[in-house]
């Protein structure tokens, strides 16, 4: 384990909240979208990462965690998850659903997956504003270039300046998930 | 990062390239693509990123940043529900780090054979409350009264033997005990043994010592280890790894948790805080050492946190502000 994570099991232990907020802050982002990944709603995917946090809180005193600390909690969801489909009684349909949105069925993948785009969200946000917004608009909100262009009174071109941009940052901070993804996309 | 020979995006219009991941180039353009991605095979494993890129920030629109501080206020919501729920565990926060390590642990109490032999022979059958919601009031079988703190284990006999009358105590709890010289009144917590005629004192066996807080009458405190002190009104015994010690009280708060008054004169801010805190069970802190030099006389009875706050920002000039469930302090100082 790493050591920050030895850190932050002895203070959830003691029952110090304040740490794991931290916890909380750092990962619940992407445990949302891995979970909804899983369950095709974002709405359930937040009910049931919190019920996470909430479960691992009350059991503490006997958490033993033998990976890390992230991939203890990836892990937790993974199975909170299918919990929740087999208990929904629509494991056919989510079946389906998973087979053909996702071209890979492993639980690690899956969580490099989450990891990838939370870490995306995360410099998405960080992004100058009219960097951001534009990004936005096309990947969030699905608008084509020249939409986007009309309703911000600027030049297609200029929209296309900015996406490139978001696409340099993106690429610059994501180098070693990068090569992590495209190994186990292999194709 | 690749130097600027190498990367292979100085060879094409970067914004050539969003237009093809975007799906909106024309004909004549993706083959302009399909040439430079034939040239080098670095270009296709940078499109390749691109498109990985590309594909992944859909879903990250997703999560939105505001649930993380309002999911995080569900989960704590829950949370403290549980901790409430726990029984020995302080629902009045008084210290900042629970220590599960108690002194019961590392100390064998042993008590005097003329405690001993009362305790085997003579108990009748015992009784044990626990203050699970509150603070709770005890008439014990002598007309003692018992008000016990939030969380604090009292254990009692139905009936008290014919030497002594004896209880045992975990948390914290104030005692007003009937008079009766000829058996004198035993308190047990982990390491100590408090014993009294007929006097009021408050007991504290929460964290790393015991205290016991005097406020009428004469208490006499032993310890395993042969040391006993006598205390009266106004004074306090002091149980920790240091052994026994007497002090005189300067704590003016220290029943606050019973009676709802909160008493400081000429009190300096850092210690108004620490009587809050240890009453209201939350985690004020002064912003600046300034603070601490700022003094307080007023007194407070029954008034919430919230007015007494609103009190001290006008006196001394200071601002509150709250964040993640911590309140600060700050100002210029005094």
């Amino acid at each position: 384990m790493l050591p920050d994570d030895i850190d932050f099991i002895v203070q959830i232990k003691r029952g110090d909240v304040k740490a794991y907020e931290n916890i909380f802050t750092e990962y619940y982002g992407a445990l949302c979208l891995f979970a909804k990944n899983m369950l095709g709603d974002m709405d359930k995917a937040r009910d049931v990462v919190q019920e996470v946090f909430v479960t691992l809180y009350a059991s503490c005193q006997t958490l033993q965690i033998n990976t890390s600390l992230k991939s203890y909690l990836f892990k937790c969801v993974y199975n909170a998850c299918l919990n929740s489909i087999k208990q929904q009684k629509v494991y056919a349909h989510h079946h389906e659903y998973l087979k053909q949105n996702l071209s890979f069925v492993d639980d690690h993948d899956m969580m490099v997956r989450a990891e990838l785009e939370d870490k995306i969200r995360v410099t998405v946000e960080a992004l100058p504003d009219q960097c951001r917004k534009i990004f936005r608009m096309n990947r969030y909100e699905g608008k084509k270039n020249s939409e986007i262009a009309s309703e911000l009174g600027i030049s297609v071109r200029t929209v296309e300046t900015q996406i490139s941009k978001a696409l340099k940052v993106l690429r610059a901070n994501l180098t070693d998930f990068l090569t992590l993804v495209l190994i186990s996309l292999i194709a | 990062m690749n130097t600027e020979m190498n990367d292979p995006a100085n060879h094409i219009d970067p914004e050539l390239l969003v237009r093809f991941i975007s799906g909106e180039a024309t004909a004549q353009e993706r083959q302009t693509v399909d040439h430079w991605l034939e040239a080098d095979l670095k270009n296709k494993t940078y499109l390749k990123e691109l498109s990985t890129i590309w594909n992944a920030s859909v879903s990250s629109g997703d999560f939105h940043p505001g649930w993380l501080k309002e999911d995080w206020s569900k989960v704590l919501q829950r949370i403290d529900t549980l901790r409430i729920k726990e029984p020995n565990k302080p629902v009045k926060q008084r210290s900042l780090v629970y220590d599960f390590t108690r002194m019961a642990a590392t100390i064998i109490l042993c008590v005097g054979v003329y405690f001993l032999i009362q305790y085997l022979y003579t108990r009748g059958s015992v009784k044990e409350t626990i203050a699970s919601e509150g603070i709770k009031t005890i008439t014990l079988p002598d007309g003692s009264k018992v008000y016990l703190n939030s969380n604090a284990k009292l254990s009692y006999p139905e009936i008290f033997n014919t030497e002594t009358r004896e209880v045992t105590l975990e948390g914290e709890a104030f005692f007003v005990i009937t008079s009766d010289a000829q058996k004198p009144f035993l308190i047990k917590t982990d390491a100590v043994t408090t014993e009294v005629v007929g006097t009021s004192f408050n007991v504290n066996s929460d964290n790393d010592s015991i205290v016991v807080t005097v406020v009428t009458g004469k208490v006499m405190l032993y310890e395993e280890r042969n040391s006993a002190i006598a205390m009266t009104a106004g004074e306090q015994g002091v149980y920790n790894d240091g052994g026994l010690k007497l002090k005189v009280n300067d704590d003016l708060n220290f029943l606050s948790w019973k009676t709802n008054l909160l008493v400081f004169k000429n009190t300096s801010l850092s210690k108004v805080i620490y009587d809050l805190n240890r009453h209201f069970g939350k985690q004020i802190t002064l912003a600046s050492n300034n603070l601490a030099a700022c003094a307080l006389t007023s007194s407070y009875q029954n008034q919430t946190l919230e007015e007494i706050l609103r009190e001290l920002t006008v006196v001394f000039s200071i601002e509150i502000e709250k964040a993640n469930g911590e309140i600060i302090i700050k100002g210029k100082g005094c």
